[in-house]
């Protein structure tokens, strides 16, 4: 799975920060091979740093 | 009175690196387990002995292993850092952490780093740091356009700054303004120290260096914070020490001084490095002290306090009335070579010697 990630701007960022995570444990769980999370520094809605 | 860990961390060199790593989170997780308050992590980035090069890292595998325990940077050291990196790096942490983030900042401490990172200027190094972490601050302060001129860095960010996607906007820490910022102090009246007085910062009293030193850093909070026009508060102040309790006084001392264990492994490493560099004044009564009678042994004796419970506090009651009114005790985290009797000795601290402390200073832990 490719994790841009991508929320709407006004998502609170603590709770998409968990929510991204709760995604990776999910699939770790359901038996994806593969988390790749992406890297931005200035994006109100790309919010992985 | 908080209690914390300074965890820089130090291995012997041939110890393995995931067990190492894995050993240390297992020390926060307990560390949150039996009521510490914060846990400090160091940064090296070229060391064997000292593996985590990245706290923030490191400690983002701690949060959803602990419920309550803060989760410190011990130090970021800045010159080693773009501001704009750093300032969106702790932003993230502070989400993923929902506010758990100290964030102790300072210019470096290993040699090794300074060559690796091009930042040997000594007198420079303070200067990085401090304009980093303003501009750190003003990044969180503001949305954009940014354009930070400073003598070391700039951050610009004006000309892609495209608000109908959002392009453009630094992330701001979840805590506000923004996480607590406390800088270390290892050397007698440090400028850190002043510094931070005069900021409003808190300031971490390195756990090696001698007894005599550690008032300096009161005297100087105070200076630093006179010249603000504030008065420095206790609670801005942590101390460290090493602190080992066992049920008896005889076991502690056994276990302190025995040759092989892992008390007299962290300060005989720290006192042949620091004469290595020649810096082992850090570690001496006064600077008259010649470095052949800088010892392991001289070193547990003058800067581990060790005992049973009660004697234990007793030593931790009569440092504050010598030194100063510290607001927070930070011991320091030891190799699980003795695995059982550290945690052990975590535990006796918090169930049994902090509450004696604090009935006796009236210092209370923040949760309380």
């Amino acid at each position: 799975m490719f994790m841009t990630p991508l929320h709407p701007v006004e998502r609170d960022l603590a709770r998409v920060l968990r929510e991204d995570l709760a995604t990776v444990i999910h699939a770790d769980r359901v038996g994806f091979d593969e988390m790749r999370g992406g890297e931005m520094a200035g994006g109100r809605e790309w919010r992985r740093t | 009175m908080k209690l914390g860990m300074f965890m820089m961390p130090l291995h012997p060199v041939d110890r393995d690196m995931t067990r190492a790593l894995k050993e240390d989170l297992e020390t926060i997780v307990h560390a949150d387990r039996i009521g510490f308050d914060e846990m400090w992590v160091g940064e090296h980035a070229s060391c064997l002995t000292e593996p985590i090069a990245s706290p923030l890292l490191f400690l983002a595998s701690a949060i959803h292993l602990t419920r309550r325990i803060k989760l410190g940077t011990g130090v970021l050291n800045l010159p080693q850092h773009h501001p704009a990196r750093a300032a969106c790096e702790v932003a993230q942490f502070d989400h993923m952490s929902e506010g758990r983030l100290l964030l102790g900042i300072g210019p470096g401490g290993l040699r090794s780093d300074f060559e690796l990172f091009k930042t040997e200027d000594h007198a420079a190094r303070p200067q990085m740091a401090l304009e980093s972490i303003d501009m750190m601050i003003r990044i969180w302060s503001q949305d954009p356009p940014y354009q930070m001129k400073g003598k070391f860095w700039d951050v610009s960010l004006k000309e892609s700054v495209i608000p109908e996607f959002g392009i453009g906007w630094m992330p701001k820490p979840y805590q506000k303004p923004h996480p607590p910022i406390a800088m270390s102090a290892m050397s007698s009246g440090s400028g850190s120290v002043k510094t931070a007085g005069a900021r409003g910062w808190g300031v971490i009293t390195a756990p090696f260096i001698h007894k005599n030193m550690i008032k300096t850093h009161w005297m100087a909070l105070q200076e630093g914070a006179a010249s603000a026009g504030r008065k420095a508060s206790g609670s801005e102040w942590r101390v460290g020490r090493t602190v080992v309790v066992a049920p008896s006084d005889a076991e502690a001392r056994d276990a302190v001084f025995d040759p092989k264990g892992q008390y007299f492994f962290y300060y005989d490493y720290l006192i042949r490095q620091m004469k290595h560099f020649n810096f082992a004044v850090t570690m001496k009564p006064d600077a008259s002290v010649p470095d052949d009678q800088l010892t392991a042994e001289s070193a547990v004796a003058d800067r581990v306090i060790y005992g049973s419970p009660s004697r234990v506090a007793e030593q931790i009651i009569a440092l504050r009335e010598e030194v100063g009114p510290f607001g927070g005790l930070v011991t320091s985290q030891h190799d699980w070579d003795g695995r059982d009797f550290e945690k052990r000795s975590m535990q006796l601290l918090t169930e049994q010697v902090m509450p004696i402390v604090r009935r006796a200073t009236g210092v209370r832990t923040a949760a309380e």
